[in-house]
């Protein structure tokens, strides 16, 4: 507040829905945006058009990402399973925006039936899923330490090391380079 | 008859645990399955070994304060070991072992920090002061657990909690061999202090009087029931309730005489977990339940009624 910002833009989660309120009461302009999915992305660079006072631009901008969304993904050749956390192991579902990203690049998301965007599974099910790539958020260019462990090595992607290593930066959340994203993935996995 | 009551419940759940998971695994290729020789056998003796762990360490525990409400985890453990996994993380520790590894050496910081408190001013190991020490220490462990969770930059660091909120999932023929070479240690020289913690339930003169020698026997039963845990805690985090309500179904049946008690409270806690973690792995497949919720869920309500018909006699 002693920095007195014309606007405070918040991602729309439980504790920013009170912090934009007692913003505003001090009276600074607030915005909530959601921002979870592809399809989010052209209402978000319009609210932030109308707030900016750059309507033109983000029209502009809203109307790539809005076809980036609707786009149908193209078949899927390949599979992958996307693992946030190894113990327990933690996968992302079919309400996540990686599960989006994965179909627009052509793989299929094994845990696309877990309507969740992230759950905790057990290591048998990734086994029988059998997923040929092991998809995992990292800025690293080494495999995670879970790939040395024992019992990840029944994962038949972990032992032949089929790893993505993602940078969170470009893969972490839904923004105006998803679409660098997803032609990222997709030569990634024609390699 | 009990005795071989609790043995075929013990058997009983140990062979689900390998017989039921998530994936289907026909029946005549169990045997060969890749699946149950390297994921579920391994992972339902981890859950035996850890379960019948901290039921002993449970029934020792509640024997040496003199208090129904001790529960391994109560005496500072589970906060040591949450701050030695967070700084593992925050720290890049390398290697696979690194995680496990950090929780146990701050599971055994926080065992000594207890211990000297529960020694000041003479204090000879009083259950009051480990009590209170046990709740200090982990509390101030957990607020630095906390305020590195918070400045940490790495949305990683926030998944410690996953892993500290207990489970089975790391379970490998690794780790139960690391457990079954490490538990039986304190395990016997829990078995061996049956008869002082028999005496010990009499009041610390009393028991002095009949032969005990109090100061010892306190030191052992507390290091090795610490020990045990921190053990369990590297192994599969902070698994709640077991510690806590096996020993108390142990005692409604088998009676306070620690010699039966504590094997009671082993196969007892063996067999709730390994039972638990076939439900945890099961009822959602495929998505998995954290193991504490379901032996909350199953120990609390069997308890109770336990509980209940013992009032009522």
């Amino acid at each position: 507040m002693t920095r007195r910002p014309d606007l405070v833009v918040l991602y729309n989660a439980g504790p920013n829905v009170t912090a934009a309120k007692q913003l505003e009461r001090a009276g600074i302009q607030t915005v909530l945006i959601d921002l979870n999915r592809l399809e989010d992305l052209g209402p978000a660079a319009r609210t932030l058009g109308r707030l900016t006072g750059r309507q033109e631009q983000a029209e502009s901008l809203a109307i790539v990402l809005d076809s980036l969304a609707g786009r149908p993904p193209p078949p899927s050749t390949t599979s992958l399973a996307f693992i946030v956390w190894d113990n327990p192991p933690i996968i992302i579902g079919h309400g996540s925006y990686l599960d989006q990203l994965a179909a627009q690049a052509g793989a299929r998301n094994v845990f696309g039936d877990i309507a969740a965007p992230s759950a905790q599974v057990s290591l048998e099910t990734i086994v029988a899923r059998d997923p040929q790539w092991i998809a995992v958020l990292s800025d690293s260019t080494v495999p995670p330490a879970f790939a040395k462990r024992r019992e990840w090595r029944a994962v038949r992607a972990v032992r032949e090391g089929h790893f993505l290593l993602l940078p969170g930066s470009l893969f972490g959340r839904p923004g105006p380079r998803s679409g660098d994203a997803i032609a990222q993935l997709r030569a990634r996995l024609a390699r | 008859m009990k005795w071989t009551l609790l043995a075929l419940v013990a058997v009983l759940a140990l062979l689900l645990s390998v017989v039921l998971g998530p994936a289907a695994v026909p029946f005549g290729e169990l045997l060969r399955s890749d699946i149950v020789w390297n994921l579920r056998a391994p992972r339902a003796l981890l859950a035996f070994l850890v379960g019948g762990s901290l039921g002993v360490a449970g029934a020792g525990l509640q024997a040496l304060v003199r208090n129904p409400l001790a529960d391994p985890f109560l005496l500072g453990l589970s906060g040591g070991a949450g701050l030695g996994a967070v700084l593992a993380i925050a720290l890049h520790l390398p290697g696979p072992w690194a995680l496990p590894i950090a929780a146990f050496l701050g599971a055994l910081a926080a065992l000594g920090l207890v211990y000297r408190l529960g020694l000041v001013g003479g204090a000879s190991l009083d259950p009051r002061i480990l009590l209170l020490g046990g709740v200090a220490i982990g509390a101030f462990a957990a607020a630095i657990t906390t305020a590195i969770v918070s400045l940490a930059d790495a949305a990683e660091l926030r998944n410690a909690f996953l892993w500290l909120w207990g489970g089975l999932s790391g379970a490998s023929w690794d780790s139960v061999l690391i457990v079954a070479l490490y538990a039986p240690i304190p395990l016997a020289v829990l078995f061996a202090a049956s008869r002082p913690l028999d005496l010990l339930a009499l009041g610390e003169e009393s028991a002095g009087y009949l032969g005990a020698d109090v100061d010892e026997v306190k030191r052992r039963v507390y290091l090795a029931a610490s020990l045990l845990t921190a053990a369990a805690v590297a192994v599969s985090g902070v698994i709640g309730f077991v510690g806590l309500v096996v020993p108390h179904i142990a005692r409604l049946t088998w009676g306070h005489r620690h010699r039966s008690l504590l094997p009671a409270a082993f196969l007892g806690g063996g067999a709730l977990l390994a039972f638990a973690d076939t439900l945890a792995r099961t009822v959602v497949a495929p998505r998995e339940l954290p193991v504490g919720v379901v032996t909350a869920l199953i120990g609390v309500p069997v308890f109770a009624l336990l509980l209940k018909r013992w009032t009522i006699a």
